[in-house]
This record gives structure tokens, sequence and C-alpha cells, in this order.
């Protein structure tokens, strides 16, 4: 018996029993369906993802944050001790949280991005720009307008930024000595119309920052339960009175011990005690040319910028980088304590993992969007191994029911089986021919499952693309995040066709060794 | 392993035995017997129902072996083989009828007439060619595409005959061929077989337990009685 006897023998009997076979296929369908997209989609979407956030240079980014440690301090023993009968666990609970609070109580210490910091990850291999950020409270004075409110730096060349542009330019450079207003700041002063704000566009502007004020008014705030709330008028007097004190301290009757403390706590400022009745001056200023107004984020920018750590979501005034910087480092505070966050440029993804891992290494706080890929592509690999897992059960699950199915069709046929026996059929060939209709039974289901697949494919696409969109906030348009590659289709096939063969290995061979005479004699 | 024997002798059985049942005392359904079957000779097993005569008939065919005793067909101690060479003794030296036809119901006629040249790896061409002149012998040429069940007892029967024939068998054995046919069916069956068997040297054992049909077809009669052969009325002696 030739192959093709075999085969088509095979297809004579799955014919003949057609709802039997169209049940086994059933479940040989859905198994390689559910196997199909599993695999198809995983590499896919994983791609597909990869590929979306590489397109702008957000995956070379990485976010650098300031840090608070706890203060390296040797605990001595003793504040570790815990008295009493205690069982062990108990004990050590104890022991724990005296540790927390011993450094608590030490205080943390913070790590911040000073410039000898920024300058030691310019100096790191693969770093291409470090761009500190700034954000700071300020007052806008144009004329006869004056605008408290948040500036913040940005990169000339952010993407999203020259989206946002409503009338005039973004920056050309990250040194200009331009700004640009939100439309709220336009919106307050008057400039409602798109025209009337061209008419801004090109003005000159001050910005005006104080430093120090605000946390002595926050303070005597806070210590006077919080109700109490000062003027700018206020605030300047308050500030001068607090300038006089060091030239009063040695007038003050006090104990040595608290005059020392003062002394500490206002140190002297100037050499000359005449001096110190002129009001301290804790202003920094500087001009620009309004270059742009730009609109507030959307909603799904919005959630981006907070995913990223972007602080120009709600600023209302944007000065360019390098600008932003050299205005903030003349704030003696910032200089000295650096920077909250800056943002790190690399010169492949492929070295962010390296890089960010020197900048945690420094104790300052990094994050990148690789991590988020990265939680992603193990999100997808679960759901896949899940599915797929579900997929090899029902598989497993057909698999049984065609065991079945095929022992029922051995002693039905045991009287064919007989004849052929009868007629010089060996027990290899009946063997053979069970299993070829096992294995039949798995490919036709294995190819009903392919053309189902391709012609569904389209709406899963849709489907997963929309979630993607929903999830990542990001464009997956002209991305093919399911794909069928050959590999994966002889994958399919195989896998049912072998899963098929493998339950029908018993009911072959039981039907290869069934006796000739008692098989002539079965009705 | 083969047998050396007179070249004119295909079959020959020596102090065959077989019994059935584990416990004591085992049924023998043939007790030690003894004889040959030569090339183109036609032999007729008698008896009653239960002598033993259809389970000789498989112990022959190969398709039960016996409990003691040497079974000898065209140079094959058929004790001796595996499993396959029994397969294949079966498709090359033997041609099987039945009483009940044994036709695959849901193969056509001529695909049942097929089968042995399907299980000997024959090309489709040259089986359909053979199997169509097989029908075509019996006189079923226009019934090559109907099922068994769009066929009387004697055309089934006559598909059998066809079908045994189709690997040109050395030894054609016949059980109880015409047991559901009616006398004149039972006549046209007899007639066909003798035909296909006449002047070659196919040797044919038949089976039956009608005496008259035993003489009417056979050169020779073997008669069985309680699983032992009673008597040889033809020219082979016991």
């Amino acid at each position: 018996m030739n192959f093709y006897d075999i085969v088509s023998m095979a297809l004579l009997a799955i014919r003949r029993q057609k709802t039997r076979a169209a049940l086994s296929l059933i479940g040989v369908v859905i198994g390689s369906l559910m196997l199909l997209f599993a695999l198809a989609s995983r590499r896919g979407v994983q791609d597909a993802v990869t590929r979306v956030f590489s397109m702008s240079k957000q995956m070379r980014q990485i976010e650098v944050h300031q840090n608070w440690m706890p203060k390296e301090v040797e605990i001595p023993e003793e504040k570790l001790e815990v008295d009493g009968d205690l069982d062990e666990d108990f004990r050590a609970r104890i022991r724990q949280l005296l540790i927390h609070h011993w450094q608590f109580e030490q205080g943390s210490e913070i790590v911040s991005l000073t410039r000898e910091r920024i300058a030691k990850i310019e100096a790191l291999a693969h770093v291409q720009s470090v761009h500190p950020q700034m954000s700071a409270n300020v007052t806008l004075i144009q004329g006869q307008n004056e605008l408290q409110g948040i500036c913040t730096s940005i990169a000339a060349d952010d993407e999203v930024l020259h989206e946002r542009i409503l009338v005039g330019n973004a920056f050309e450079s990250d040194s200009e000595q331009t700004i640009l207003l939100n439309e709220y700041v336009a919106w307050r002063w008057g400039f409602t119309s798109p025209s009337q704000m061209r008419g801004l566009v090109g003005t000159r502007v001050r910005i005006e920052q104080r430093f120090g004020e605000e946390n002595i008014a926050h303070s005597l705030s806070y210590r006077n339960g919080g109700d109490v709330e000062f003027s700018k008028e206020e605030l300047t007097v308050l500030n001068r009175a607090l300038d006089r004190i060091p030239s009063m301290i040695d007038d003050l009757i006090l104990p040595e011990q608290e005059r020392a403390v003062l002394k500490k706590a206002f140190p002297s400022t100037t050499a000359e005690p005449d001096q110190t009745l002129q009001p301290v001056e804790r202003v920094i200023a500087e001009e620009f040319t309004v270059a742009g107004i730009y609109r507030s984020p959307t909603e799904a920018e919005t959630k981006d910028f907070v995913r990223l750590g972007r602080t120009d979501g709600f600023a209302e005034f944007l000065l360019p980088i390098k600008t932003a910087t050299q205005f903030a480092l003349r704030n003696p505070h910032l200089k000295k304590s650096g920077f909250y966050n800056a943002t790190v440029l690399v010169d492949h993804e492929s070295h962010l993992k390296v890089v960010s891992e020197q900048i945690r290494e420094m104790g300052l706080r990094e994050y990148s969007l690789i991590s988020m890929v990265e939680f992603i592509q193990k999100q997808v690999r679960q759901v896949t191994l899940i599915v797929s897992l579900v997929a090899i059960f029902a598989l497993v699950i057909s698999a049984v029911g065609i065991a079945n199915t095929m022992v029922m069709s051995v002693v039905e046929r045991t009287r064919e089986i007989g004849i052929m026996k009868a007629l010089g059929a060996r027990e290899g060939q009946i063997q053979m021919l069970f299993l070829i209709e096992g294995a039949l039974i798995g490919l036709i289901g294995g190819v009903c499952a392919l053309a189902i697949g391709l012609v569904i494919r389209i709406p899963i696409e849709m489907l997963t693309i929309s979630i993607l969109e929903s999830e990542l906030n990001k464009t997956f348009e002209q991305q093919q995040v399911i794909e069928f590659p050959l590999w994966l289709l002889a994958v399919v096939l195989a896998f049912s066709t072998a899963v098929t063969t493998l339950a029908t290995i018993l009911p072959a061979r039981r039907a290869a060794r069934i006796d000739p005479i008692t098989a002539l004699r079965h009705d | 392993m083969q047998y050396k024997a007179n070249n004119n002798v295909l079959v020959e059985l020596t102090g065959v035995s077989k019994s059935y049942g584990k416990l004591y005392p085992a049924v023998n359904a043939v007790s030690d017997v003894s004889f040959v079957v030569c090339r183109g000779e036609r032999v007729a097993l008698l008896g009653k129902s239960g002598s033993g005569k259809s389970t000789l008939l498989n112990l022959i065919a190969g398709l039960d072996r016996p409990t003691v005793g040497k079974i000898c067909v065209s140079g094959r101690i058929l004790s001796e083989l595996s499993a396959a060479a029994i397969a294949d003794y079966r498709r090359e030296c033997v041609g099987m009828i039945f009483q009940a036809y044994n036709l695959v119901p849901w193969r056509t006629a001529l695909q049942n007439v097929e089968l042995p040249m399907v299980f000997d790896r024959r090309g489709k061409a040259e089986r359909a060619t053979a199997a169509r002149e097989a029908l075509a012998a019996v006189g079923l040429a226009r019934r090559i595409g109907h099922r068994p069940s769009e066929l009387s007892g004697g055309e089934q029967q006559r598909v059998a005959i066809a079908r045994a024939l189709m690997n040109k068998p050395e030894l054609l054995l016949a059980d109880e061929p015409t047991g559901n046919l009616d006398s004149s069916t039972a006549g046209e069956i007899l007639e066909s077989l003798g035909r296909f068997t006449e002047n070659s040297q196919t040797a044919t054992i038949l089976v039956t337990h009608d005496e008259e049909l035993a003489y009417r077809f056979s050169t020779r009669v073997l008669h069985m009685l309680d699983g032992r052969l009673d008597h040889d009325s033809g020219a082979g002696g016991v």
C-alpha cells in the first residue's frame, strides 16, 4: 500500500464520518487558532511597540531626578536592642522599625543634580547631551501687565511643542533669548483672538524670579496654623526684618548658647553693620522676546506628559533649555544645591540601559521609556504564554476527543480491518492508515485555522491596535502587530498534526493487533 | 525457512491440531490432521457444523496458527513466519472467499476488487485495469461502480471471487461460498470458480457441509468429523 493509497483511504474514512470528523475538527481549529494568534501577536506587538517608541528620540532619553538617600550613619547597637520575652519574628519586626526610626531621625542626604554631577554625566560614554530642567515660579512683566506663573525649559527640537504652537514660532535654538507664552497668559492680558495674539509676538517681556521669600512665608504660615497669607508687600517687609536680625543678635539679652543658635540661623551677610538696614536683593531678572504663543496640552498629551515625567504640561512660560539653565544658575541657592531634574540624551537606544545604570550608581533617580517598553514586552510575553498554554490545553482536549473517536472508529471498522488483514494487509499498513487519518484531521484542522486566521487577522489586528493606542497613547497606524511569518504557519500546522497523530497512536496499534478471525466474525 | 518438498505438492499438513481455551479440558477444534494438496487440485473439506473444517481452512490461510503440527504451503512453513511474512503469504499465495462475502460496504465493486493489489503496492492504473478485467470475467462489467448494498448476493460473491483471484494466487480457499445463496445461484458461483481454476495451477480448497456440492465441484473430498480427518475419498489419501 503506497502513501497515496493510504491518504486516499484515510480521506475516504473521514468523509464517511462527516459529523464526527467535523466535531473533532472544531476542537483542532479552535486550539490552532488560539496558538496562531498567541504566537503571531507576541512578536508583532513587541516589535510594533519598540518601533513606535523608536520613531522619536524618546527612546534615547533618560529623565534624571535628584534623590534622597538615608544617611549612612552606623546605628549604635544599644539603639536596636529589643527587650522583653518576644518570639523571634516579633523581635525582628520591632528591630526593623527601630532601624527605620533611627534613619528618619538622622534625616536623609539629598543627591542633587549639581553642575559637577551634570558634568560627570556628560562625560559618560554614549551620552550626547544633558539638559537640566528649570521649573520655577516667576513673574512675567510686560509694560503694565504682570502675571505670576511657572516657567519651564524645553528643547528647541521638542516634537510635541511644535504641534502646540498657535501663533509665532517655536524656538530655533536652545540658547536664544526668546520666550514662549501659554495662551492663558495672552487671554489674561486681553489678547483673545489669533490676530491679537500675533501682536504679542516679537514684543519684549521681563521675567523676575524672587528666591528665599516664599519659603519664609510658608514657614510662618505653617507655624501659625496655615491660615495666614502674606501679600507681596508684606513679604518684602518680613524679609527686610529678617535681614536685620544678624546685626541685632549681639544686642539681645540672651544666654550665650541661645545667641550661638541664632547666629547659626541668621549668618551675617555683610561686614558693614550700617548696610544691614538696606534690603538684600533676592531677585534675578532678564528680558526676552516673545517668539510665540502655545496651547495647553490635550488630555491625551497630558497623560503622556505624566508618564514621561515632563514638566512643561502646565507651565505658563517656556524658555529655551540652555537660556533657562543660564538664567536659573543666577539663583545662588540653585547654583549651590543643583537642579531637580535633567534630560539625558544617549546616542543609541541600545546604550540606554548601560547609561541608566551608571546614573543610578551615582545615587540619582532615573527613568526612561525603555523600562516601560520592557514592562509592556514582559506583559505581552506573559499573556502570550498564558494564551499558548490555553491553546495547547484546547488542542490536548481535542486530541483526547480524537483518541476517543478513533477508538470508536476502530471498533466500528473491526470487520473491515479483518477483511484487509485476510487480503494480506500488514499490521504496519493498518496502523499507518489510522495514523494518517489522525494526522489528516490535524492537518485539515490546522489549514482551516490558518484560513480563518488570515480572514480574521485584520479585525483582530484593528482591535489590538486600538487597545495599544488607548493604553500607550501612541499612534500605531501602518504598524503590523499580527504577523504570520511562514515559520509560524509551519509550526501551527506541524503542532496540530503532531497532536492529533499522537492521539491516534493507541487506537492505531489496537487496530493493527486485531485478530483477523475475530474481526471477520464481528458484526 | 524453505520446505523441501515434491514440486507438485502445494499444501502439506502434518499432525496439525488446534485447541482453544485456557481451562482444562481444552476444546480441540482440529486434532492431528495430515494431508497434502497438489497444485491445480480441487479439494473439498466436507463435514457437519463444528467438525473443524473452517478452523482448518483458517489455519491454512494463515489467519490462525496451529497449536501442534506443521503447515507448509508453497515452501513456506506457516508457523515459522513472522506477522509481516504471514501477511505477505496471504496476499501473494492465497485467495479467500467467504460465506458472508466480506466486501467492504463503503467501497465500490471495483474498489473492493482492487484491494489485494492496493496492499501489494501496485500502481493505480495497473490495478484498475486488472480489477475491471476480473469483474468483466465474472460478468459484472456493468456493476463496477456499485456498492455491495446495491448488488445481489450472487453478484457480491462474484465480486469476492474476482477479488480473490486478483493477485493470481496459488491457493484458493473458499469457506461455504454458496452458503447464503439459492441453489441456482450457488450453481453459477461454483461454475465460475471451476472455470477460473480450470487449466491453471491454482489449487482450491472448498469448505462445505453440502455433500452433493462437494462432489460436484471437487476432484477429492476430505471428510471431517469432530476435528479429525475421517476419510479421504480422493486420490491424495490420508
